[in-house]
């Protein structure tokens, strides 16, 4: 199969960009100046516009690795090992984000850093494992890469729905089973996760890039020059 | 507030970190392309 991404996908990277910065700072502006101030925690709680859209968008990120994986061992297809790979490299920076941002927001709110409570538990866990799917894939060549890899972004996938109902099927979560939210705070909420799901669709098919230029070194044919 | 601009703040660099990597590891690949051509 040629080792290139669709042109079409190529000509929407600026157009990508460009839109996923102006709702990223859109939702920035809106979460500082416009969000009313929550009562009970204060301006510390304009974290939750970062944090929980994070979250999400790292739950679909590794869904998107599963998906690709069991496309990939069907088909035989690089790229759906790209996409995999791709996907999981992006979602562990949201992932990363959660956990950097979570801690601030807890020592306000909870007055610690850490605790060990299910939903952070889990959500360690899971980034500890998806951390561990970059060292395998990079430690392997060859055939096996693509396969092992495969198999991991399957595996690992248990951990999504473990850390998403972690809040039920556990006592002693601090995070609210579900949160209810009205007015401008909901439509706020709203404009972060779609800014922030573009901005992973961005950082995502530039990474799919950086896959293509690979599989192009390695097969021999022409890399395009990073823009 | 100080926490809320904190976590934003660190975000921020996490991107960009990540971003500028993405780059470098680009360039390097396509370096290396036009090196086994030659």
């Amino acid at each position: 199969m040629n080792s290139t991404i669709p042109m079409w996908w190529s000509k929407g990277r600026a157009i990508l960009w460009i839109l996923a910065v102006v709702l990223v700072a859109a939702s920035l502006y809106a979460a500082f100046a416009r969000a009313p101030v929550e009562a009970q925690m204060g301006a510390v709680q304009k974290i939750f516009y970062i944090h929980v859209p994070s979250a999400t968008v790292t739950l679909l990120a590794f869904g998107l690795t599963f998906a690709a994986s069991i496309a990939f061992l069907a088909t035989r297809v690089w790229m759906w090992d790209a996409v995999a790979a791709s996907s999981c490299e992006v979602g562990m920076v949201f992932a990363t984000i959660v956990l950097v941002s979570g801690p601030l927001w807890a020592r306000s709110a909870w007055n610690t850093w850490w605790l060990w409570e299910p939903r952070l538990t889990t959500f360690l866990i899971m980034w500890i494992s998806y951390g561990g799917y970059h060292v395998v894939r990079a430690s392997l060549s060859g055939g096996s890469k693509r396969t092992i890899s495969a198999v991991l972004g399957i595996v690992l996938m248990v951990m999504v729905p473990i850390t998403w109902m972690s809040v039920t099927w556990w006592r002693g979560s601090l995070h609210p089973q579900s949160v209810t939210m009205t007015g401008e705070m909901r439509q706020i909420l709203t404009l972060s996760m779609l800014a922030w799901f573009v901005f992973f669709i961005a950082a995502f098919q530039e990474r799919l890039r950086l896959e293509s230029l690979r599989e192009a070194a390695e097969s021999g044919g022409t890399p395009e020059a990073p823009r | 507030m100080i926490y809320a601009v904190a976590a934003y703040a660190l975000a921020a660099v996490i991107w960009g970190v990540y971003l500028v990597s993405l780059r470098a590891r680009a360039a390097r690949i396509a370096r290396r392309g036009s090196g086994m051509r030659r």
